[in-house]
């Protein structure tokens, strides 16, 4: 039972806790709407409303960020948004020829742009009052996996079957070399994951537990920290880490 | 020992019901207030969120990336090409500059060698225009010289005729005075036979 209790949902385990908790406290995801996938039941759920806002907000910044360059004229001054528009752009492909180099680097910077302003704006939007889609671990996962393919299909690109040889190049550091290797969409997944969820439910307990006059300023500064500033930095370490991951794939040795 | 494994086995089945029935469970309530599980629920929302990054990355990349890119890029070329031209406009007016600086030096130079043979050609002209004077000059005193000669000489002849027109009235009033017709006639032959015919002939 012990197993079965970590393995699944507190939902799914006791939903009496849950139920007396929703009362009091919510900083869970609440499913709305039930779907059929594959023979299986699945919901969707406060995360996917909120990635749908999310995603909304940045197509629409695209379309305006758009329609901004195709008005622009290249030969003369750039605007205010203009400028905000270019400097995010030169910014990624900056980052992303310094961390993955000249040669590979300029291929990334629409991956790592996307990926970067999506986590970033999903950090906070719990500023907004959504539930943070990064707080749930199948974003998070999903994002860590696509990481991990990108990973091993530059590897196999790159190195050839090197890549797999690599594995066991000190014979007897081969276990934890693949440990090593399975461990990292985990670890990158399950560490955005946590950040995020932290500041959830701190946020959660502090707007569901206090009495109404012991939250009246001082909750902005943990929004400030909980999910600017370690949405900020966990956003930065994930795209970070995605970019280090595949650059080392590079190596050609 | 059978009883052990009859009672294990027995054990087995007991929890694989309760896990089945845990498992049926999975899907049977609704998601409330779910915060952490390993289920099918994971897997579908790691499926929509990798479409929903998918999407993203190709909106943000048709929309945004690739034109700001492409944006900064004519922008890059354009101020590279200016930069490139005004370089070459630069050089341009040095050299410029250079052949004008040096032409400069030549024109002084030059003007140094107009103005000495001008004066070169002054003294010549000077030079040239005194000996002319000097000739015309000599030339005037020698005319002049020849006119006085001429003139004396015309005076020398007038004052002879004078002095023989002078003498030959005195004479004629003298003889006039002194001589009657007898002796005029004398004389008249004298004289014609003196001159003779040579003197006619001369």
């Amino acid at each position: 039972m012990s197993l079965v209790s970590i393995m699944l949902s507190e939902s799914v385990t006791n939903p009496e806790v849950v139920a007396k908790a929703k009362d009091e406290v919510s900083f869970g995801v609440d499913g709305f709407y039930k779907y059929s996938l594959f023979g299986h039941e699945a919901w969707l759920t406060t995360t996917h409303v909120s990635l749908f806002i999310i995603m909304i907000l940045l197509i629409g910044f695209g379309i305006i960020a758009n329609i901004a360059i195709r008005r622009a004229d290249p030969y003369k001054k750039p605007g205010k948004f203009l400028n905000v528009i270019e400097y995010i752009v030169e910014t990624f492909d900056n980052l992303t020829k310094v961390n993955m180099g000249e040669k590979h680097g300029y291929k990334f910077s629409n991956y790592i742009g996307t990926l970067f302003i999506f986590v970033l704006t999903a950090n906070i939007s719990g500023l907004f009052g959504l539930r943070s889609p990064t707080a749930d671990y199948g974003v998070t996962l999903s994002l860590a996996l696509i990481t991990f393919v990108l990973i091993h299909y530059n590897g196999f690109k790159y190195q050839k079957a090197k890549h797999v040889t690599n594995l066991f190049k000190p014979i007897f550091l081969s276990p934890i070399n693949i440990i090593g290797e399975i461990a990292t969409p985990i670890s990158m997944s399950l560490r955005l994951f946590g950040n995020v969820l932290s500041g959830t439910v701190m946020m959660g307990l502090v707007y569901g537990l206090l009495p109404w006059f012991a939250k009246l300023i001082w909750p902005a500064g943990a929004h400030f920290y909980f999910d600017l500033f370690s949405g900020a930095i966990q956003t930065y370490v994930f795209c970070m880490l995605t970019m280090v991951f595949i650059s080392n794939t590079f190596e050609e040795e | 020992m059978g009883n052990f494994i009859s009672s294990l086995s027995y054990k087995t089945i007991v929890f694989a019901q309760e896990l089945a029935n845990e498992r049926a469970d999975v899907n049977a309530p609704e998601v409330s207030n779910r915060i952490f599980g390993l289920d099918f629920q994971l897997i579908a929302d790691a499926l929509i969120m990798a479409l929903a990054i998918f999407i993203l990355f190709l909106a943000l990349s048709y929309l945004l990336f690739n034109p700001a890119r492409e944006l900064l890029k004519k922008r890059q070329e354009k101020v590279q090409g200016e930069l490139e031209f005004s370089a070459k406009e630069k050089e341009d007016a040095i050299a410029l500059k250079q052949e004008y600086e040096a032409k400069l030096k030549n024109v002084s130079s030059e003007v140094d060698e107009i103005l000495s043979e001008g004066r070169k050609k002054a003294l010549k002209r000077e030079n040239d225009i005194v000996d002319e004077a000097r000739v015309e000059a000599a030339r005037i005193i020698d005319r002049a010289n020849k006119e006085i000669e001429l003139e004396k000489s015309k005076v020398k002849d007038e004052m002879k005729q004078e002095i023989v027109t002078v003498a030959s009235a005195m004479a004629s009033k003298i003889i006039a005075e002194n001589i009657d017709s007898a002796k005029q006639a004398q004389l008249v032959d004298e004289a014609l036979n003196e001159m003779g015919d040579n003197t006619w002939q001369n």
